[in-house]
């Protein structure tokens, strides 16, 4: 079963500058998709489209009948509510409730700040309430535009094992970046000149941590560096701390 | 969309912005009921027309309360414009019925002229009538629709003093003429203040389902 199916979908700005040009996606209940691309691409704009806060200029946007939407994140002020009811609130309008909410927010480390008011949190904060509010209330389909850019490395990684649970939980989701994302399993696109482009494995990129007399070090690197990386390590006698895939 | 409507009257409560157009109806009742203001009838014609632009006021308000990433989750989670155009449209409208509450109440207790059952039940549909257009005029001057707050301002000022002058045009003339000149009959001067509203609301409403 499809959680979104996008058809001939064409955008174009108010000064008729097109930005999607007849864009096909077809994302399955329990996949993940995640689009990649630079500033100005259009990924806001074709997430906002999947979404459904806007309508397309052209083409057929088939999506799961609850949605749950994560914006870019803004320092725009919030509504005046406590978090806890403004995330009920949405839950309801979605109706269903924010059963569910308590345990994501312990993952994302935001459980006490659900008890006060939205105006009190941090931007970062509050975009963790927002994410709180795509993931609540079982939506069948989750768009979730550039979520890893506020985070912290802790969050990032809570965030990693919530999408890949919803989507085990039978949800599509539908993931957005400007740059590097930690390792998301499904589909990866590349957004460029209006068009989505499955990425290839070759441009994947891959996170290596390794010890060394100095410290830990980085490094961002390709599989075929990963791989020389990874022996050059091992033959040094350093320790493998971490290697994670990025999209 | 009872949990959006909720919603919406919650946080539009929790502003201090709501408070201005709360206050300045307030004043004008209390200016038009300060000393002797006639028959029962006659007398809330003012308020009633005051009404229009407050209406038009709260809908600005409750449409524009949220900031744009709080305003895409809410359209998101009820899963369409008209949903969250309705939704709103009933909040200003629950605000709206409050203030006709106290309109009423306030008329019967300062003004001591006879209020029998029949003319406290006019005065009511009077001023949820002329709330009602306010609020649909106040649609078409709100988000997601791009008119500026001064735009905004202007134009329901201009639609304002334009019904005040030339009497025929509804929502405000007609029903001025009907229960302060007493030249034609009231009943339909309500309907065609009411069709205006919410033909103005269904107009904004198509608006909205386009907006980008």
């Amino acid at each position: 079963m499809s959680a979104l199916d996008v058809s001939g979908l064409v955008w174009w700005y108010r000064r008729g500058e097109v930005v999607l040009h007849d864009l096909d996606l077809r994302v399955e209940s329990g996949a993940i998709a995640s689009i990649s691309g630079p500033n100005g691409s259009g990924k806001s704009t074709l997430l906002r489209l999947i979404a459904g806060v806007v309508v397309p200029h052209r083409g057929t946007i088939e999506r799961a009948s609850r949605v749950g939407y994560l914006p870019q994140s803004s320092d725009e002020p919030p509504v005046r509510l406590r978090a806890s009811t403004w995330l009920d609130s949405i839950a309801k309008m979605k109706r269903s409730h924010a059963a569910d909410a308590d345990t994501y927010a312990r993952e994302l480390g935001v459980d006490e700040a659900l008890k006060g008011p939205l105006e009190a949190l941090s931007v970062g904060t509050i975009a963790k309430v927002l994410l709180l509010g795509a993931f609540t209330a079982h939506p069948g389909l989750i768009v979730l535009d550039e979520p890893f850019a506020p985070l912290d490395a802790k969050s990032r990684d809570a965030l990693t094992q919530m999408i890949g649970r919803a989507a085990a939980a039978g949800a599509g989701v539908v993931v957005s970046s400007h740059d590097e994302m930690p390792s998301l399993s499904g589909e990866h696109y590349v957004l460029q000149k209006g068009k989505l482009t499955p990425r290839s494995p070759d441009a994947r990129r891959w996170r290596v941590l390794t010890s060394s007399p100095d410290g830990a070090v980085e490094r961002i690197v390709d599989a075929a560096g990963r791989d020389a990386l990874l022996r050059a390590a091992l033959d040094a006698g350093h320790e493998i701390l971490a290697v994670e895939e990025r999209t | 969309m009872i949990a959006a409507v909720a919603y919406y009257v919650l946080i539009t409560a929790r502003r201090q912005a709501v408070l201005a157009p709360i206050f300045v109806f307030v004043a004008v009742i209390g200016i038009v009921y300060a000393t002797d203001a006639g028959p029962a009838l006659a007398a809330a014609t003012v308020p009633a027309a005051a009404l229009v632009p407050i209406g038009a006021w709260i809908m600005r308000l409750v449409a524009g309360v949220e900031s744009k990433p709080f305003a895409d989750v809410t359209l998101v989670a009820l899963g369409s414009q008209t949903r969250r155009h309705i939704s709103r449209g009933l909040a200003a409208a629950i605000f709206g019925a409050g203030l006709c509450v106290v309109a009423t109440l306030w008329a019967r207790i300062a003004n001591p002229h006879p209020y029998p059952t029949g003319v406290v039940l006019t005065i009511v549909a009077m001023n949820l009538v002329l709330v009602v257009a306010g609020i649909g005029l106040g649609a078409l001057l709100s988000p997601p629709l791009g008119v500026t707050a001064g735009a905004g301002a202007l134009a329901a000022t201009i639609i304002v003093l334009v019904s005040l002058v030339v009497r025929f045009v509804p929502p405000i003339g007609p029903v001025l003429d009907a229960y302060l000149a007493h030249r034609t009959a009231g009943g339909p001067a309500l309907i065609e203040a009411a069709v205006v509203g919410f033909v103005a609301f269904g107009i904004a409403g198509r608006l909205a389902r386009r907006a980008r």
